[in-house]
């Protein structure tokens, strides 16, 4: 059984907690413990970020977010129309770049990559950015 | 995010601010303009109650990295994002940050704190007595 929800919300700094409070609950809904729930949360907060200040830099756009659970694994789907962006090609960090060669909004995903088991991004046919990101129920420690 | 400062004094001088709510790219430069609002008026030494915190993302990081700028007398506007992390492993170096510590983190603040470094760079307390005499 597939079980998965989903939410359509305008673009905006304003709209991260109501994000947040969305995925905190349809993760725990579909089975997840406090650190996994926290885990999809952080992700969605950072990537969403991203997207406003980075992506849509202030224009108007929608972000949509669906959460699913396929047996054991938790799937939160973050999609965007801003221009495409491939967040996954952020290297990791590393101290002995100079600091202009940082880039922004780079430690959020740094974040999501520590916090998740599983980052993928695809360009849509129809032009929408999707991330997606993964957590597995079973390799979770206890809440 | 509401903050409500209070101060006390052990052997120094202690602002404390209490922070309630989450900090995150909507609200972490509310944290940073208090800060700059009260190093302004003289506070020298902060102890940040994480308390009522109950999520912080890597804007929070970047605040709490401005915020010990700030209070080191320099300027909190240079860096963002991955310059905190640089920054930060530069001032490890420098030993821990004596100006500004935090009191009672949540466990999930904690793991944040943890992931970006963090922790090596601000003493964290469990307990206000122990904080406030640290300083």
């Amino acid at each position: 059984m597939v079980m998965i929800e989903h939410l359509e919300i305008t673009a905006k700094l304003d709209n991260l907690s109501t994000m947040r409070d969305f995925v905190e609950q349809q993760a725990k809904q579909f089975g997840a413990n406090e650190r996994q729930a926290f885990a999809l949360i952080l992700s969605v907060d950072e990537a969403a970020t991203n997207v406003i200040n980075y992506g849509y830099r202030g224009n108007p756009g929608l972000l949509e977010i669906d959460v699913e659970r396929e047996q054991e694994t938790l799937i939160v789907t973050l999609k965007d129309s801003a221009p495409a962006f491939d967040p996954t090609t952020i290297p990791a960090p590393d101290v002995s770049l100079p600091l202009e060669a940082r880039q922004p909004g780079g430690l959020g995903i740094h974040f999501i990559r520590q916090f998740l088991d599983k980052f993928s991004y695809q360009r849509s046919a129809d032009g929408k950015n999707i991330l997606t990101m993964k957590k597995y129920l079973t390799k979770g420690e206890k809440a | 995010m509401n903050i409500t400062v209070s101060q006390t004094e052990r052997v120094v001088p202690v602002t404390i601010l209490h922070i309630q709510g989450s900090i995150d790219g909507l609200s972490y430069m509310d944290l940073v303009k208090k800060v700059e609002e009260l190093y302004e008026n003289g506070t020298r030494d902060l102890l940040l109650d994480l308390s009522e915190v109950p999520f912080l993302s890597s804007a929070g990081v970047v605040a709490l990295h401005k915020v010990s700028r700030i209070m080191r007398g320099q300027n909190a506007r240079e860096d963002d994002g991955w310059a905190s992390i640089h920054a930060i492993d530069r001032d490890v170096e420098n030993g821990i940050q004596k100006h500004v510590k935090l009191l009672n983190p949540q466990p999930k603040v904690e793991s944040v704190l943890e992931v970006s470094g963090f922790n090596r760079f601000f003493e964290v307390f469990a307990n206000l007595e122990k904080a406030l005499g640290a300083f």
